[in-house]
C-alpha cells in the first residue's frame, strides 16, 4: 500500500538552518550565497565592531601598533560569514598590534582565541580551564568550525 | 522581443538574475536527471543535488516485492565559468546567471532571454523524446537579486529610507529607538490580476567576499494565457518590465546617481 508522507514546504526547513535568510522559498532559488545578519543577534554588532577596528590609526595603542591590515579585515569578514555560530555567545574582538584581528570566546571552562594575522593566516589557541591545558594550531575555515564546536562540548 | 523604454543603469547593483517556468508535473524520475544531464553536460559539466522547491510528496510503499520510492529532488547543472546554472525538478525549470565577482560586467536581459529560451526548448525536446509529458506552463517568473554594499550610498541598516524613500524608519513614537536591522517583504498586484511582484529586503553578508549588503530581491510572476512560446516570452518580458520598473520606482534618486542611471 502506498503511503504519501506530506512534507512541509522546504521554506520551513530552511528557516531552521543556521544563519540563512529567513524568507519564503525565494531565497532557495538563489545561487549567490549570503547569510542573514539577524542571526545570531550579535552578528550585526560584530560586523560594526570590525568596521571600527578597520578604522584604527597607526599607533592606536600608543606603542606604535600597526593599523588593522585590510587583508586581515576582509578575511575576518569572510571568516564570520561562513561560520555556524548561532549557539555561541558574542565574541570579544580586539585589534592585534601586528595588524591582525583577534576573536575571543569563553564558554564555561573553555577558552578560545582565534587570531587573523595581517597575512590572512588564521591561528587558534584553545585553553581548557582550570588546568590551563593549551593547544595552538593553524586553521582554515573548516577547521575553525570544528574548533568552535569544541567550545560547546560538555 | 517587445521594445519598451525601461530605466537603465551603467552600474546596476544586480548580482544575480533568474528566469523560471513552473509547469504541471511531469512523470520525471531520478534517471531522467542523469539522462538530461548527459545532453547538457558539455555546457554544464558540474552538478549539485538539492531538495525540491514547493510542497512535495515522498511516496513510499511497504510491499517487499514491488517496493518503490519516489524521491523528489532538484538538480543543479552548472557551467565551467560558474556563472550559469540550470535548475530542474519535476515541475520547475530555472536558469540563473550571476556575477562571478562584483566587478564583472552585468549581463542584460536581452542576452539572457534567448539563452533561457534555448535551454527551455532543449528541456521540452528531452521530455517529448522520453515520453514523460509536455510541460504546461502555469507561471513565468523573472527575478533580479541586487546587492547594495554597505558604504556605497548607505551606512546604517536603520537608514533604509535613504535607499527606499517610501520606507519609514520604524522609530517608535516614545519608547523604541531606531531598530538595529530592518527587513521588508511586500507584494504588489500586476494588473489585471495577471500575477504578483514580490519585493524582499534583507540585511545580509555576501559569502563570496564577506561584505555587508542589503539584498534587494524583486521577483515577478505572471500566468500565461497559453503554452505557446510567444505567449511565454511575452510573460517573461512583462515580468522583466515589472521588476525593472519596480526597482526604479522603489529606489531613491541618490542611489540612481550612484548606479549611474542613464
Amino acid at each position: 500500500m502506498a503511503q504519501a508522507l506530506r512534507l512541509p514546504n522546504f521554506a520551513g526547513a530552511r528557516a531552521t538552518r543556521r544563519g540563512e535568510l529567513r524568507d519564503s522559498d525565494s531565497t532557495l532559488r538563489q545561487w549567490s550565497p549570503v547569510r542573514g545578519l539577524e542571526s545570531p543577534a550579535w552578528m550585526r554588532e560584530v560586523y560594526d565592531r570590525l568596521s571600527v577596528l578597520g578604522a584604527l590609526p597607526q599607533g592606536w595603542d600608543t606603542y606604535g601598533a600597526r593599523p588593522v591590515d585590510p587583508t586581515a579585515l576582509a578575511t575576518a569578514r569572510l571568516f564570520l560569514s561562513h561560520l555556524q555560530v548561532e549557539d555561541l555567545p558574542m565574541p570579544h574582538l580586539s585589534p592585534i598590534p601586528s595588524g591582525g584581528i583577534g576573536f575571543h570566546w569563553r564558554v564555561g571552562e573553555r577558552d578560545l582565541e582565534i587570531e587573523i594575522g595581517p597575512g590572512a593566516g588564521i591561528r587558534c589557541l584553545r585553553t581548557q580551564l582550570p588546568q590551563m591545558r593549551m593547544d595552538e594550531d593553524e586553521v582554515d575555515i573548516v577547521k575553525a568550525q570544528e574548533v568552535l564546536a569544541w567550545l560547546l562540548v560538555r | 522581443m517587445q521594445q519598451r523604454t525601461l530605466p537603465d543603469y551603467d552600474n546596476p547593483p544586480a548580482q544575480e538574475t533568474w528566469m523560471a517556468f513552473r509547469f504541471s508535473s511531469l512523470d520525471w524520475r531520478i534517471p531522467h536527471f542523469g539522462a538530461f544531464w548527459n545532453e547538457v553536460k558539455d555546457d554544464y559539466p558540474d552538478f549539485e543535488v538539492h531538495p525540491p522547491l514547493g510542497d512535495f510528496a515522498l511516496q513510499l510503499t511497504n510491499k517487499d516485492l514491488d517496493a518503490t520510492i519516489s524521491l523528489p529532488i532538484r538538480c543543479w547543472f552548472i557551467n565551467n565559468e560558474q556563472n550559469r546554472l540550470l535548475q530542474v525538478q519535476h515541475n520547475r525549470f530555472f536558469q540563473n546567471w550571476r556575477r562571478p565577482n562584483p566587478a564583472a560586467p552585468y549581463l542584460h536581459y536581452e542576452k539572457l532571454r534567448p539563452s533561457f529560451e534555448y535551454e527551455w526548448s532543449r528541456f521540452c525536446d528531452f521530455a517529448r523524446r522520453h515520453r514523460i509529458g509536455t510541460p504546461a506552463v502555469l507561471l513565468c517568473e523573472v527575478c533580479y537579486i541586487n546587492h547594495l554594499e554597505r558604504g556605497i550610498g548607505w551606512k546604517d541598516y536603520a537608514d533604509l529610507a535613504v535607499i527606499f524613500p517610501s520606507i519609514g524608519t520604524l522609530h517608535g513614537r516614545q519608547f523604541l529607538k531606531l531598530p538595529e536591522t530592518t527587513a521588508v517583504s511586500a507584494s504588489f498586484v500586476i494588473p489585471p490580476n495577471e500575477g504578483r511582484l514580490q519585493v524582499a529586503i534583507h540585511p545580509a553578508v555576501r559569502q563570496s567576499d564577506g561584505k555587508e549588503v542589503i539584498q534587494l530581491t524583486i521577483t515577478a510572476g505572471c500566468r500565461p494565457a497559453s503554452n505557446d512560446m510567444p505567449e511565454l516570452l511575452r510573460c517573461l518580458d512583462d515580468c522583466r518590465y515589472w521588476v525593472v520598473t519596480g526597482f526604479d520606482d522603489l529606489t531613491s534618486d541618490d542611489m540612481h546617481r550612484i548606479w549611474r542611471k542613464k
